[in-house]
């Protein structure tokens, strides 16, 4: 990322604030520039309202299908203004009629008749306000032509959205020893969808009915079961919360409306809106209710993990009903559980690793073969510290990073004896991304050994790897992570020295790589034994040329 | 007198633009913005019988919808560099001059303008705003790096508002 003096101040800054494309210096030049000239901040709130037009124009754009223009639909809008006028000047004078469902609340109905319609059409007004200025315009209609049914029920009904409240919480949320938390007043009917794929990232969905053709916006309905064999999905329940599903992981949804099963695997957990407050997770082994906070759930055979990272959450064993059964997690505490048992309370357990926010998930490089991006990173990446037999780790480490000196990489194989020798150097004041491939399989035993063959796929230039263990351990220096545990941490050692890669080592070690002509994908074979394999990348930052 | 609930619908229904555009500068991401906007709507009619009039309709919203972004950004977005408080409350200020002004034409001054972008740069607004596809997914579909994706975006945005500001200021001179 190219760095932009302070006292120098570009119009597109404006929008390029909006698209989160500023550096920090770069904010801090618009905020001193927004600050002394009231011609710039009329500016900015002109770009503003113009960028949000556009975005609004387009997506009208894209519904043209079903909507001309939105002209129409103002005038509708007008009309059910007038409706709504005038149906709220009848509320006082009409009675309201009983709702046969539930005689305490016809009694205090018919008391309170007035004000409680005006109440429930300020709901029913505020939930075809939140359909109306959704950003997708077909919901906006949709909006429209509805909220005139939707105040005239009111009428009819007194809880307008509470008619389906046992399929709503069904079948798990009123039977929680936290009685605090329940499903809000907006819930759906029986097969109504209870959540939305918003997103995806390298998502691959194994076979079936339920994730043929699955799609972004596509809605999630009861009963629904997902398997994520590769990549990320977001998932937003009807209430708003948000799961950042992590493969390989397996999915369900039931009537509750904010709520999801997790039977195998991992997601994050966020909820930051009041109506999304009480997000439940169930696993076989452990309930998870979200009290307005960030958490990481993972879902093996025979355990749960749960990990706080923000606010609270309430974990109990599934269904329990004896309060006592619970307990409370706060920011860095981790809970796991066992099917039957408890959950047991301990504090953070460094080696979770979650995916804290959507855009650490769209910015990972593409992965094939069992090479698996975390987004977070491990703080202890030494020989024997962060193991699988089943994948190796591609690590985020810098972002925008100028070098400060000249670093020694590879761009193809060339030996020195059995190790790979740096080949190039990327010169100092190059801005570089740089990742680290890390394989270490469980144990160490020296005759056990994996093949690990993958690739990754870049969309910025490759401009060389670190292969040689020497030049690993000398550029963890430089490149490694405050914090984070490498191997060996000192040049002489010969465990820093076997973490590179091997092209053989005593005929059992057959480590290799390739960087494409293109120099976006990397492909690396890991033949990982008694020794941890890792392997440095540098990426160009931005679409500077290499100056190799 | 507190305000009535179809008001509250009314000046939110015909600000969209500006509130969401604001909402926007405080959360730092158009989707966020819908969602702390749709919530401030909602916060507004349920406390309409707290809220006077429209001018107190107006300040209220500007101030919830700083309050509450600032607070999604900080969770959603806590990496993110901002603007600070006081620009942010500035900001404000100079929205309530904007109300109204040029609305229409600057709608229909946007359409025009919008027929004069590349086919590459409408094409790139249609797939993020009309799509909904994120900067990182059009990239994949397109083949091409997620950094020039975002300096597509940006560009067409400085072009569209260089472009409306020469059409309303030459409407202006006629």
């Amino acid at each position: 990322m190219a760095d932009q003096p302070r006292d120098i101040f570009k119009p597109e800054f404006l929008e390029a604030y909006l698209l989160g494309r500023l550096t920090e210096e770069q904010v801090q030049t618009l905020d001193a520039h927004l600050r002394r000239d009231a011609a710039t901040r009329r500016q900015f709130v002109r770009a503003t309202e113009i960028m949000s037009m556009v975005r609004d124009e387009f997506q009208g754009r894209a519904e043209q299908g079903t909507v001309q223009s939105h002209e129409p639909l103002l005038a509708d809008f007008d009309q059910l203004l007038a409706d709504l006028s005038r149906m709220e000047a009848a509320a006082s004078v009409i009675p309201a009629p009983a709702c046969p469902a539930d005689d305490a609340i016809e009694q205090e109905d018919a008391n309170d008749a007035g004000s409680r319609s005006a109440h429930d059409l300020a709901a029913v007004g505020g939930y075809a306000l939140r359909l109306a200025l959704s950003s997708r315009p077909a919901k906006r209609i949709y909006a429209y032509a509805g909220v005139a049914a939707a105040v005239l029920l009111a009428f009819v009904l007194f809880n307008p959205f509470g008619g389906n409240e046992d399929a709503t919480d069904a079948p798990f949320a009123t039977d929680h020893p936290n009685d605090s938390i329940k499903p809000g007043p907006v819930g759906p009917a029986l097969n109504s969808p209870v959540a939305t794929l918003t997103a995806t990232h390298n998502a691959e969905w194994a076979g079936g009915p339920a994730s043929a053709g699955l799609g972004i916006g596509d809605e999630l309905h009861p009963n629904q079961r997902l398997t994520l064999t590769a990549g990320f999905a977001e998932i937003t329940t009807a209430r708003g919360a948000i799961a950042i599903i992590e493969a390989p992981a397996t999915i369900e949804f039931t009537h509750n409306n904010n709520a999801l099963r997790l039977h195998t695997g991992k997601l994050m957990g966020i909820c930051e809106t009041e109506t999304s407050k009480g997000f439940l997770v169930r696993t076989t082994h452990m309930d998870v209710i979200d009290l307005g906070t960030r958490f990481g759930v993972q879902v093996d055979a025979d355990t749960t993990g749960v990990h706080v990272f923000e606010g609270d959450v309430a974990v109990s064993p599934p269904d329990a009903l004896d309060p006592q059964q619970g307990a409370q997690l706060g920011i860095g505490q981790s809970a796991s559980a066992r099917a039957g048992g408890p959950p047991i309370i301990a504090q953070a357990d460094p080696d979770l690793m979650f995916v804290r926010d959507w855009t650490a998930v769209t910015s990972a490089p593409k992965v094939t073969g069992p090479i698996r991006y975390t987004a977070s990173v491990p703080t202890a990446l030494d020989f024997n510290q962060t193991e699988a037999d089943d994948h190796i780790l591609l690590i985020p480490e810098h972002n925008g990073l100028r070098l400060s000196k000249d670093i020694p990489v590879s761009k193809a194989e060339l030996l020195d004896g059995h190790r790979f020798r740096a080949d190039s150097k990327v010169p100092a004041g190059t801005v570089v991304d740089t990742y680290l491939l890390h394989g270490d399989i469980v144990g160490d035993d020296p005759d056990k050994g994996i093949n690990f063959r993958g690739s990754i796929r870049f969309d910025r230039p490759i401009l060389g790897v670190i292969a040689n263990g020497i030049d690993l351990s000398r550029s963890h220096r430089a490149l490694g992570l405050k914090g984070v545990t490498y191997p060996g941490m000192q040049v002489t050692s010969i465990v820093a020295e076997n973490a590179g890669l091997e092209k053989s080592f005593e005929d059992k070690t057959v480590d290799a790589f390739v960087i494409s002509e293109d120099r976006r994908t990397l492909s690396v074979a890991f033949d990982t034994g008694g020794s941890v394999d890792q392997l440095r990348v540098l990426v160009l930052d931005d679409e500077e040329k290499p100056t190799n | 007198m507190p305000i009535k609930p179809d008001l509250i619908l009314k000046t939110v229904m015909r600000d969209r633009p500006r509130l969401h555009g604001y909402a926007w500068v405080v959360v730092g991401d158009p989707d966020a913005a819908d969602d702390v906007l749709q919530e401030v709507s909602l916060l507004a009619m349920q406390k309409a019988d707290q809220i006077n009039d429209e001018a107190h309709l107006q300040g209220w919203l500007r101030e919830t919808i700083r309050r509450q972004g600032m607070a999604l950004r900080r969770k959603r977005f806590s990496q993110a560099a901002q603007l600070s408080t006081e620009v942010l409350a500035m900001l404000a200020e100079v929205t309530d001059d904007v109300i109204n002004e040029e609305h229409a034409a600057r709608k229909h001054a946007l359409r025009h303008c919008i027929e004069l972008l590349g086919d590459k740069s409408r094409q790139t607004l249609a797939m993020r705003y009309g799509q909904g596809m994120k900067p990182a997914e059009i990239a994949e579909q397109t083949g091409r790096p997620t950094r020039s994706v975002y300096q597509m975006i940006t560009r067409a945005h400085t072009s569209l508002r260089d472009c409306i500001t020469k059409q309303l200021s030459a409407k202006g001179d006629a």
